[in-house]
């Protein structure tokens, strides 16, 4: 099993090739300092990659002293991970009704879509805490700070 | 002190009332585990777009003070820090509340934040200004080197592994490219989206690594603790007040240094003034059974720390902490950029920031006493209520900015970069750094050069770059020499104690 180091360097190693790609291909133009505008991103991948490799080697030598397997580090971590993802899709379907059902009506859902997949009870309380929060936001935002929400299904156009 | 004298003469009320909100926000972000400083300020940033700058900016660093206090409120009634400064409180102040004594407890808790708070304040009105004069003869191989002097810092933030600390960094380097260059003028890294031409505001990653991961990560924790009776806040009599002298000054000592110094911070703070309050106690025994001393050093230290950690941001534009980042937000979303220009352009901000960190240092023995029971009503709320409303304010606060759907979900994806870079143990704060400097480091490399016909001798030419390099070089040296000196000396001590054994 691959320990959090070596994950970690994987990940560096990838984004820091894919970074380093999109640096070659960058278009320089003709007026351009020496260093050009893909100068200092081509430094920044190579010592990208660079970091990876190293944490991944001292990964590799700390596995090989310890005693302990690397599985442990993500004992019950996949659930976490899943919790988590959760937690982002509930936000960003939170995105794609803003535009569509208005900011009041989309605030509720939130606050009580995240309640509700947190652990609170679905009930007449949590409906009612998630109305009265998207109330407080709406005053907060709309009314005291003046920052123009999207009505949505209430727009009068 | 000109600014100060302005500002008093110009008092808005909407500025101490900031400041008195700002510290009310920050005693509750700060009591609730899990919320830290750097989070609680982060749920007000966007808030703040819709404010004058000084008020925005005053608004945001008296939240920083009241979060410092904050934090051992449930260090004290629940052995649980409200943020990682306050976890040395939790040894004595738990203890004295199994006493029966939590009202004295939180009494010599807020009595010491004030106290620091107004150290704190006078160091950073004493140091802020005259170092930035300094950095006013900065020209661009200097401000190149000031970045690269910033960018030290995270030999000492990378925590367990140096280099991970650099992977972070170099992250946060990577995301000051996207957008415009800044020589060429030509788009890098935007894909087609016009939205990334202007590059990625500091302010939605910040949001995104702190306050979105962190709510990501408690999406599949459970931890409900209860706090059954409310305290009544008691002060020290003049006896104790005496005897909390020493502490506090030892506190305020560790604060101040630890607080300019890049990347310490306030834990440490805390920690070390515990530490040295006990060595010079005079009742060491009671030290870890409730000594009232024992919360007074620390106390004093992280609310010190809340000042003097401005002093590097004011003077030359580097945060040092995660939570003077989240200020530096501030500052760039009203298109303020703290450093010496600061102080000639708009010393009206400095000096209203000043005063209303004085009022915030004032308004937190008022608001420490009134909010309790606000904050002990929060604290024993279901936690899926409170984080959905986190969500809400997160989503609400960041879409009220530009009205961009698009910039939300830059704070999504902030999000789980962070929430992976918390799973696989990476700092957030050199990514942060890494962000804010890169675009200073990477213009001025390039304009010294041009200026110099591509000579690199221009970085050693210059005065001030040639010493701004030098302490980086001794900073880094210094990092790296300390743990590697830690490890001789215990080496040698464990020596000498076999041979003694022996």
């Amino acid at each position: 099993m691959l320990s959090r180091d070596f994950v970690g360097g994987l990940v560096a190693i990838a984004l820091g090739s894919l970074y380093l790609v999109f640096s070659f291909r960058q278009r320089v133009s003709a007026l351009a300092d020496t260093i050009g505008p893909a100068g200092i991103p081509k430094v920044l991948g190579i010592l990208m990659v660079s970091l990876g490799i190293i944490l991944c080697a001292q990964a590799i030598y700390q596995t090989s002293k310890s005693v302990v397997p690397a599985s442990s580090e993500w004992k019950g971590e996949a659930r976490k991970i899943f919790r988590a993802f959760g937690l982002l899709i509930i936000g960003v379907i939170y995105l794609f009704m803003l535009a569509f059902l208005g900011y009041v009506l989309s605030i509720a859902l939130l606050l009580a879509a995240v309640a509700f997949y947190l652990g609170a009870a679905f009930n007449w309380r949590m409906m009612l805490i998630a109305a009265a929060g998207a109330v407080v936001l709406w005053t907060i935002f709309v009314i005291l700070l003046g920052v123009p929400m999207p009505a949505g299904l209430f727009s009068q156009g | 002190m000109d600014a100060i004298l302005t500002s008093l003469a110009n008092l808005e009320f909407y500025l101490v009332l900031a400041a008195v909100l700002g510290v009310a926000w920050g005693i509750v972000g700060g009591a609730l585990p899990g919320i830290s400083p750097s989070i609680t300020m982060a749920l007000l940033l966007p808030f703040t777009y819709a404010l004058e700058p000084s008020i925005a900016i005053a608004l945001l660093a008296s939240t920083y003070v009241g979060a410092e206090y904050g934090g051992s409120i449930p260090a004290i009634l629940i052995r649980t820090p409200g943020t990682n400064a306050a976890a040395a409180s939790v040894i004595d102040g738990y203890e004295m509340n199994k006493q029966g004594k939590a009202g004295l407890a939180l009494g010599i808790s807020l009595y010491s934040g004030v106290i620091g708070s107004l150290v704190g304040l006078s160091a950073l009105v004493l140091f802020s200004e005259p170092l930035a004069r300094l950095a006013l003869a900065f020209t661009p191989p200097a401000y190149f080197a000031l970045g690269i002097l910033g960018l030290s810092v995270i030999v000492s933030l990378s925590g367990e592994s140096l280099v991970k600390g650099l992977i972070a960094a170099l992250l946060g380097l990577m995301i000051s490219t996207i957008g415009t260059d800044p020589v060429s003028g030509i788009s890098r890294f935007t894909f087609g989206v016009s939205d990334l031409l202007s590059g990625i505001q500091p302010i939605l990653i910040m949001v995104g690594l702190f306050a979105m991961s962190e709510l990501l990560k408690q999406a599949s924790a459970q931890n409900e603790i209860r706090v059954k009776a409310i305290p009544r806040i008691q002060f020290p009599d003049s006896k104790l007040k005496k005897r909390l002298i020493l502490p506090q000054f030892i506190g305020a000592l560790f604060g101040g240094f630890e607080g300019v110094m890049p990347g310490a911070g306030g834990t440490i703070a805390s920690f070390m003034s515990y530490n040295e309050a006990k060595r010079w106690s005079k009742a060491k025994h009671e030290f870890g059974k409730g000594s009232p001393e024992g919360i007074a050093a620390p106390e004093t230290a992280n609310n010190t720390v809340a000042e003097t950690s401005l002093i590097p941001l004011l003077s030359f534009g580097i945060p040092g902490s995660n939570s003077t980042a989240i200020l530096l937000g501030g500052f760039l979303i009203h298109g303020l950029i703290p450093g010496p220009m600061l102080f000639a352009r708009s010393g009206d901000i400095v000096g209203d920031l000043y005063v209303g960190l004085f009022f915030a240092a004032i308004a937190l023995l008022f608001i420490g006493i009134a909010i309790m029971p606000v904050c002990i009503w929060l604290v024993n709320q279901p936690r899926p209520y409170l984080n959905a409303f986190i969500m809400a304010l997160i989503m609400s606060g960041i879409y009220s900015i530009n009205n961009s759907l698009f910039e939300l979900s830059v704070v999504l994806v902030a999000g789980i970069i962070g929430y992976f870079m918390s799973l696989l143990k990476f700092p957030f704060l050199p990514t942060v750094l890494g962000l804010v400097l890169g675009f200073m480091i990477e213009s001025n490399f390039r304009r010294s050069l041009l200026l110099s016909g591509d000579e690199l001798s221009i970085f050693f030419n210059d005065r001030i770059s040639l010493a701004l390099l030098s302490v980086a070089a001794l900073f880094i040296i210094g990092s790296l020499a300390r743990p590697l000196i830690g490890f001789l000396f215990a080496g040698l001590k464990n020596k000498f104690t076999d041979n003694a054994g022996r």
